[in-house]
Parts: C-alpha cells; sequence; structure tokens
C-alpha cells in the first residue's frame, strides 16, 4: 500500500450510518480528476449484452461440408 | 458402493431415471439424453420397455417377475443406468415429475443465413429488418471472393447494437490476407463468434485468445478455421454426421419435439437475394430488396416449414438421435416425397450403422438429380 494514501476518515460514514467497510477504501487526491468527480452517463447500445457478453447459438446454423 | 448392495438395499424402491435424462426409443438402438451433462448414451432397444416398468414397478417386484435370465439382463442394465447416474432409488415417484416439453424463444426470428456469391446484397436493409424480427444469431456464407474481409467488418459494425448477438462467417481465401489479417478482425469485432477460411492453400487453425493468458485464454479463445476445401453453392449444406449431432440440452430437446431443428425460426437470403427458408430449398418469397423480412414471416406458407418434425419424418422418426439431429429439408433421399429423410445422413437406425451417404444405393444419383434441379424444386409445398 502507498505512503500516499490516506484512510477515509470514518465518522462521516458512522454518521450517515454507512457500512463500516468503506473504510478499505483509501483515497489519493493526486488520482482524483474531473473524470473520477463527475457522474458519468454510459452510452449503451439498445442491446447492452451485444458489448458486455457474447452467448454462442445452441445448434448449428448451418451444416456445411467442409 | 457395490451394485449388489446398493440392488439389495433398494428392492423395495422405484428405479427413478432422473427426469433431465430421457429416454427416446430407436428401432435398433435407443438413447438416453442427458440434458443436464450433455451427453448421449446408447443401448439395445430390448430394454427400452423397462423404462415403463420402473414407473409402475418397485424393483423387488420386478425381479420376482423376471426368468433367471432376464434378471442377469435386468441387472446388467441397472449397472449401466447407475454407473452413468442416470437412476436413483426412491420410495415414490410423484415428487418428480417430468420437466415440461414447451419451448419458444423471444424473437420471431432466432437465426439467418446471407449467402453470397457472385453479387453482393443489401446487407443494410438486410440487418435492420433481422434487428426488427429480433434475429440472434447471423451467419454469412460467401463462395467467391467478392466478399471480403472488409465486407465482413462493415457487416460486423452494421450488427452492432441490433438485435444479432453473434456473427459466423465461412468466407474464401484470399491470399492478399495474412494471418493477422484475420486475427485483426476476429479480435477487434467480439460479436464474430466463428471464421472458416474455405480454399485456403493447407488445413490449418489459427488461434485467437484476444490478448487473454493462461487460464482466462482458454475461455475466451476460439479458432479460425482455415480449410482447403472450397465451398461452391448452397448445394454444399445438409451434412448430417456423427460430428453434426447437437451437444443435447433441455431447450434444443424441446425445440426438436415441436419444431423442425433446422428450419425453426430461419430465415435465408440466398446468394441471388431471394428470400427462402433455407438458401438451398426450392421456394422462394421474393428478392429481399423488393419485400419486407417481416411480412414474410408473418405469413403461414413460410412457417409451415418450421413444423416438419422429426417424429414425422419417415426412417428418422425410428432413429434414436432425432431429437439430437437438425435435420435438412433441402436434399432428401426421395425428393418428391415430403417426408422423406435427409438425403445426406449417413446412420442407419435399423442396422444402428454410420456409413457414408455416398455409399448407399441411390444416393448418387438422388444428388445428381439435385445438382441438374438446382433451385427449381418445390420441396415443400407452401
Amino acid at each position: 500500500m502507498s505512503s500516499d494514501l490516506r484512510p477515509l476518515s470514518l465518522p462521516p460514514f458512522i454518521t450517515e450510518r454507512l457500512p463500516l467497510g468503506y473504510r478499505r477504501i483509501f483515497v489519493n487526491d493526486d488520482i482524483l480528476d474531473d473524470e473520477a468527480t463527475q457522474r458519468l452517463t454510459l452510452e449503451q447500445s439498445k442491446y447492452r449484452h451485444v458489448s458486455t457478453y457474447v452467448r454462442r447459438p445452441l445448434k448449428p446454423i448451418s451444416k456445411v461440408e467442409l | 458402493m457395490e451394485l449388489e448392495k446398493v440392488l439389495a438395499d433398494s428392492l423395495g424402491k422405484h428405479v427413478l431415471l432422473f427426469t433431465d435424462c430421457v429416454p427416446v426409443e430407436g428401432h435398433t438402438a435407443s438413447a438416453i439424453y442427458d440434458l443436464t451433462r450433455g451427453r448421449i448414451s446408447t443401448f439395445p432397444s430390448e430394454y427400452f420397455p423397462l423404462f415403463k416398468l420402473f414407473r409402475t414397478h418397485r424393483l423387488g417386484e420386478l425381479l420376482d417377475t423376471f426368468s433367471e435370465d432376464d434378471r442377469a439382463n435386468l441387472h446388467e442394465f441397472l449397472g449401466f443406468l447407475v454407473s452413468n447416474e442416470y437412476v436413483a432409488f426412491v420410495d415414490e415417484l410423484a415428487p418428480f415429475p417430468e420437466i415440461p416439453s414447451a419451448w419458444d424463444a423471444p424473437c420471431s426470428i432466432e437465426n439467418a443465413i446471407i449467402d453470397v456469391n457472385t453479387q453482393r446484397h443489401d446487407y443494410q436493409k438486410i440487418v435492420s429488418e433481422l434487428d426488427a424480427l429480433g434475429c440472434m444469431h447471423l451467419q454469412v456464407r460467401s463462395y467467391s471472393p467478392v466478399f471480403t474481409l472488409s465486407d465482413l467488418v462493415d457487416l460486423a459494425r452494421l450488427c452492432r447494437g441490433t438485435s444479432i448477438q453473434t456473427l459466423q462467417a465461412v468466407i474464401s481465401h484470399d491470399p492478399t490476407n495474412s494471418d493477422d489479417d484475420y486475427v485483426s478482425v476476429v479480435t477487434s469485432n467480439r460479436i464474430l463468434v466463428g471464421l472458416v477460411v474455405h480454399s485456403a492453400s493447407q488445413d490449418r487453425r489459427i488461434r485467437v485468445d484476444y490478448g487473454a493468458r493462461r487460464t482466462s485464454a482458454k475461455l475466451v479463445a476460439m479458432e479460425i478455421e482455415m480449410t482447403t476445401k472450397k465451398l461452391e453453392s448452397a448445394l454444399d449444406c445438409g451434412s448430417i454426421t456423427q460430428k453434426q449431432l447437437l451437444r443435447p440440452s433441455t431447450p434444443t430437446f424441446n425445440e426438436l419435439h415441436h419444431f423442425n431443428g433446422c428450419l425453426n425460426r430461419k430465415i435465408s437470403i440466398d446468394e441471388t437475394g431471394q428470400v427462402r427458408n433455407c438458401p438451398a430449398m426450392g421456394r422462394s418469397f421474393g428478392h429481399h430488396q423488393s419485400v419486407t423480412l417481416s411480412d414474410i414471416v408473418a405469413g403461414p406458407s413460410f412457417q409451415s416449414a418450421w413444423r416438419v418434425r422429426k417424429d414425422e419424418i419417415k426412417v428418422c422418426q425410428d432413429c434414436q438421435f432425432r431429437y439430437a439431429c437438425t435435420d435438412c429439408r433441402a436434399f432428401l433421399e426421395d425428393p418428391d416425397s415430403e417426408d422423406s429423410k435427409p438425403l445426406k445422413c449417413g446412420y442407419d437406425p435399423y442396422t444402428d450403422s454410420w456409413a457414408d451417404w455416398r455409399e448407399r444405393p441411390g444416393a448418387a444419383a438422388t444428388w445428381e438429380t439435385y445438382r441438374k434441379r438446382r433451385h427449381l424444386l418445390p420441396i415443400l409445398k407452401g
């Protein structure tokens, strides 16, 4: 673990009644950039599985003699 | 535990054939389809009536009614069933109902074929209309260098963001393409799940691992198949061999009970652009540029081919592999009979033997008829 990282402060989590497992997250200001602090909207295709999961046909589409 | 002891302890119990292990009766040999493990075991059909007795008699009752010889046979058959984990011994059968045999798919068209030879098609229109039908799998088969690797990339791009989840291609080898070109196209188009290159200079396979290493590479890798054989036309389709039999699963097993394994929810564009159930079948439903695929699919005459079940086809209805075989309605052993078995099937269920279909009496003459009358036979009358 890098010494540059500092543990998150726990009191805000306790106040918000969030699980303390979050304390395992460490932050470093240097690696926070605009992209990390903005809420992103991902452009997804109509069928998300096209880009995330490729299934196989259960049966051969044709039976060519090769 | 030894079989003897298992049987001795189970005399008061029923023999339960697990509900995902389904027996299929054939003329000479019958089969058990293990739908979960995806395997088929065959055994002599003389044993098949036992499955009915298992449902009505407990093991001890069965043994009591059998002669000494029959008991030995039953013992041997039970050994086969137990060692393959097809059966368990249970007090009651009622808690183990059969798996429902219903089948459906969340789409009007499940798979499609586009054949290409001397002319290109309007791929954008085809893919757009397949998307409207919810088509999940597309195969393009090219018989000449007209369809290039670049065309394949364009087609893969058209399929992105549509209902089409997988694209398979069988294309002609182009000597100007290197192995890296093929690998690059497959790697950058994840939708491409199969690529066969025919008319190549040598038979070999090119491994594509998408940059993955070790065990993960085994999971994601695919192989590009290069073959010296030449694919010339749709006449080169319809081959049914042991290799072509489906690995059984509940969805395919149920589908083949109710529908034709090849034609159900399929639409094809042949090499001249005509829309057909299968590129090799006689009936055309119009040129793809002048018709709408959804209009054709909605028509009862197009869907009639979907319902030609193996149970209604001569010879096939006596074959224990009928629910693992995707059939062929384009080339029939008797071209004048709609319920004839596929010409290119090499299995004989009456002798339980595989052979080259060309060696069957009359097969060569029938094949010559198909070669001459290509696309003229109304195989299925609408």
